[in-house]
């Protein structure tokens, strides 16, 4: 074995399996954490929103048909924000 | 690696885009290992896994950001990337716990020797050094490759590579 062999082999020695499942469920644990988190994150987004909207509504009063439409639009808008990636992602896979 | 596996890498980062976990598990089983053995050469051991599993997290969510090329140049340049943003903090736990990795345990066997000499010489090296010394010899990748997944010039990554490789060399001798 040459020196440089040697070098490589020195560098290599730590190196994981080939196939590591455990590794890749890690990853996959972590990926579900994080869009749980982000999911949280855009339902507290959304429910600030709506309840934002609603106040907009109350202090709107003498116009309710033009603020109930707003709040109409500003619900469909939040549920299309939270929904519309995850189902997106639902049809790419029935598609496969 | 062959023109069939990359184009096999290829198609599974395209899959990826499009939201596939099949593919997307597969590319983590076919590249883990390049990957963690180059952050485990040029972090800490401990972080590397975890630095390793943001970068197929990153895969994942900026899989469109892929502008073709080496599948596995651009694994690197964002393992290499996230091991900066990390070597912040990894410089603070590393003066901690100096102690530790200063006083390796007692070795017997030759090959203990060796590894023990070429990573403290390896530690020794400035991080570009070092993750150029790894992409070449630690993960197989060649010169070009290597400056892709680095960002550099050709010439600096070999420059990196020559100078390190001497630095290696001259451990083992010792």
């Amino acid at each position: 074995m040459n020196i440089d062999e040697r070098i490589t082999a020195a560098l290599r020695h730590d190196a994981p399996p080939p196939r590591d499942p455990v590794f890749r469920l890690q990853v996959l644990e972590r990926r579900e954490q994080q869009q749980f988190r982000r999911r949280i994150v855009q339902a507290l987004a959304g429910g600030v929103a709506v309840l934002v909207v609603s106040a907009l509504t109350v202090s709107a009063g003498s116009m309710a048909y033009v603020a109930g439409s707003v709040l109409l639009f500003a619900l469909v808008l939040v549920t299309g924000a939270v929904y519309l990636p995850e189902f997106g992602r639902l049809i790419s896979r029935l598609s496969i | 690696m062959t023109e069939g596996e990359e184009t096999l890498d290829a198609a599974l980062v395209a899959a990826v885009r499009d939201g596939s976990e099949r593919a997307f598990n597969e590319l983590v089983d076919r590249h883990q290992q390049a990957v963690r053995t180059f952050l485990r050469g040029i972090t800490a051991y401990d972080d590397a896994d975890d630095i390793a599993q943001e970068t197929f997290l990153a895969v994942w969510r900026h899989a469109r950001s892929y502008r073709g090329g080496h599948v596995r140049a651009w694994l690197f340049s964002i393992a290499w990337r996230k091991a900066k943003g990390a070597q912040r903090s990894w410089f603070r736990r590393r003066r901690r716990d100096t102690a530790y990795h200063g006083s390796p345990a007692p070795t017997r066997d030759l090959g203990a020797e060796d590894r023990l000499a070429v990573k403290q010489a390896l530690a020794a090296l400035p991080l570009a050094q070092r993750a150029a010394v790894m992409l070449s010899f630690g993960c197989g990748l060649t010169h070009p490759e290597a400056a892709e997944a680095l960002r550099l010039p050709l010439g600096t990554v070999k420059s990196h590579i020559l100078r390190g490789r001497d630095r290696l060399r001259a451990a083992l001798k010792e």
